[in-house]
């Protein structure tokens, strides 16, 4: 679909096509959807839209009548809607909109599960310890329903669950701060999710989930972004392995996605982070260090317009190479 | 559409089957802890009046998190967070009162170990919300003791709060 709007599109700005002609032209090339496409789109979209508000229907249900319900009486809908829940992706195994749709409420309800858990009993268990429980529970049912999309909700749930033990239990040797943990945890996971997911997507032929792999490179290029930044932020400058992770990082970027299977959006993803790294190692010399002056924010500003323009043309030839 | 879908049919039934186990498993265990657990009463500490009764629960503090923080702060190195014990004497009453913290030596027969949780360099005792029914809030103002049952690991369970002739208020509503 993508493709043939980009090759209609040449082909108008090329004069190929008369502009009287375009409407013509769009209409052949069936770029609008049909009616039939459009009722498909409806019909989905509602079975989402009901699927899930059944699903969070139990957990406002339960809260708004906390009161008049006994513990037995909350467990025990919560755990018939999951049974229920179970049983529809069961029986439409054959039907793969529905069966998604059941198994994602399912893994939803294991949430209101364990939070009814924690709030009747008073526990005081952790924070991270509910969102990898949870994580944990919901796995069969991610792994059996084959959906990106789910997916990426457990994917953020052990996301959750890994920064917040790593925020307050702090790195395996206690060496780091607990924060720069934090952020040392979310990028492994991520970077470790993306190598598995472009592996499978590569050798395996999973299905497109390009939206996937590119959600899970923002996970993994942000805390190591992050992490650069927090090192540069020290005020006596001192080591961290994150010196050596970064360029590796950036190298493994640049190789994967500018010649093994390329992907524009994750070059132009690894462009933003060397200039934000760069913008605030300037930052740093011209504005902490160096002596204030007008001139330096100035300076500050015409480098990252020059380094914004360098990479936009680096990006468009990048974008002329690879796809025309 | 599904290659395999008796294994899917499989994952999908045995994952159900064990959310069902974990999650009733971790019922069973909590109603036994709170109908077998041994009982101890906490003194509570004041808290800041303004938090303390938010419409359907109250705000609690406990005297001996007081004692717990002060000791930790004499420590040369003082963690931001673990999962510790602190031994109390039980007077008849079975309101407990701080001696020292758990350095493994065996405890006498009025001696109890009790699980605190440190977090962020706060000590932290079970719970620190007692959740009643809207409109009950009067009912609690009295409060000077929680009812804690203890497990054989030392971890508190909140079941009721007690006045100072430790004549019952109410129950913790569930």
């Amino acid at each position: 679909m993508a493709s043939s709007r980009r090759e209609l599109v040449s082909l108008i700005e090329q004069g190929v096509i008369p502009p009287d002609q375009v409407a013509k032209a769009v209409r052949i090339a069936g770029l609008n959807p049909s009616p039939r496409a459009w009722a498909v789109f409806i019909d989905r979209l509602l079975l989402w839209l009901g699927g899930l508000m059944l699903a969070f229907s139990v957990l406002f249900f339960i809260a708004y009548n906390w009161a008049e319900m006994g513990r037995w009486l909350r467990f025990g809908m919560v755990q018939a809607a999951l049974v229920l829940a179970v049983g529809i992706a069961l029986w439409a195994n054959a039907n793969a909109v529905v069966y998604r749709v059941a198994l994602t409420a399912a893994s939803l309800l294991v949430g209101v599960l364990l939070t009814l858990l924690g709030q009747i009993y008073q526990t005081g268990a952790d924070p991270w310890q509910l969102f990898f429980v949870w994580a944990l529970l919901a796995l069969p049912w991610v792994w059996a329903a084959r959906f990106e999309l789910l997916w990426m909700l457990w994917l953020g749930l052990l996301n959750l669950a890994i920064g917040l033990y790593f925020r307050t239990w702090g790195g395996p040797f206690g060496a780091l701060a607990n924060s720069d943990a934090a952020l040392w945890g979310v990028l492994g996971l991520n970077t470790l999710a993306l190598a598995c997911w472009e592996w499978g997507a590569y050798s395996r032929r999973w299905g497109a989930g390009l939206w996937a792999a590119r959600l899970l490179a923002v996970g993994s290029g942000v805390p190591i972004t992050l992490l650069l930044m927090s090192l540069i932020a020290e005020m006596p400058p001192v080591w961290s392995p994150v010196l050596v992770a970064y360029p590796l990082w950036l190298a493994a970027l640049y190789a994967v996605y500018r010649h093994w299977r390329p992907d524009l959006f994750m070059i132009a993803g690894g462009c933003i982070s060397v200039i934000a790294v760069v913008t605030w190692l300037l930052a740093r010399y011209l504005l902490w260090e160096g002596d204030w002056q007008e001139g330096s924010l100035m300076l500050m500003a015409v480098a990252v317009l020059a380094m914004g323009a360098g990479a936009v043309m680096w990006l468009k030839r990048l974008h002329r190479e690879a796809w025309l | 559409m599904m290659p395999n879908a008796k294994a899917n049919r499989i994952i999908i039934i045995a994952g159900m089957l064990l959310v069902l186990a974990v999650i009733n498993g971790a019922i069973w265990q909590k109603e036994r802890h709170l109908a077998l657990g041994e009982i101890v009463y906490l003194e509570l500490a004041p808290v800041d009046p303004r938090s303390l009764m938010q419409g359907d629960y109250m705000a609690l503090n406990f005297a001996i998190t007081g004692r717990i923080q002060a000791t930790l702060n004499h420590e040369s190195n003082f963690p931001n967070a673990r999962n510790g014990h602190v031994v109390v004497r039980l007077d008849d009453q079975y309101i407990a009162h701080f001696l020292r913290l758990d350095d493994g030596s065996p405890i006498g027969d009025q001696e109890r170990r009790l699980q605190y949780r440190l977090r962020n360099g706060h000590v932290r005792f079970a719970t620190n919300a007692f959740f009643f029914q809207e409109g009950h809030a009067e009912r609690y103002q009295p409060a000077r003791y929680g009812q804690f049952r203890i497990n054989d690991q030392g971890s508190p369970l909140l079941v009721a709060l007690y006045d100072s002739e430790l004549q019952p208020l109410g129950s913790l509503a569930r």
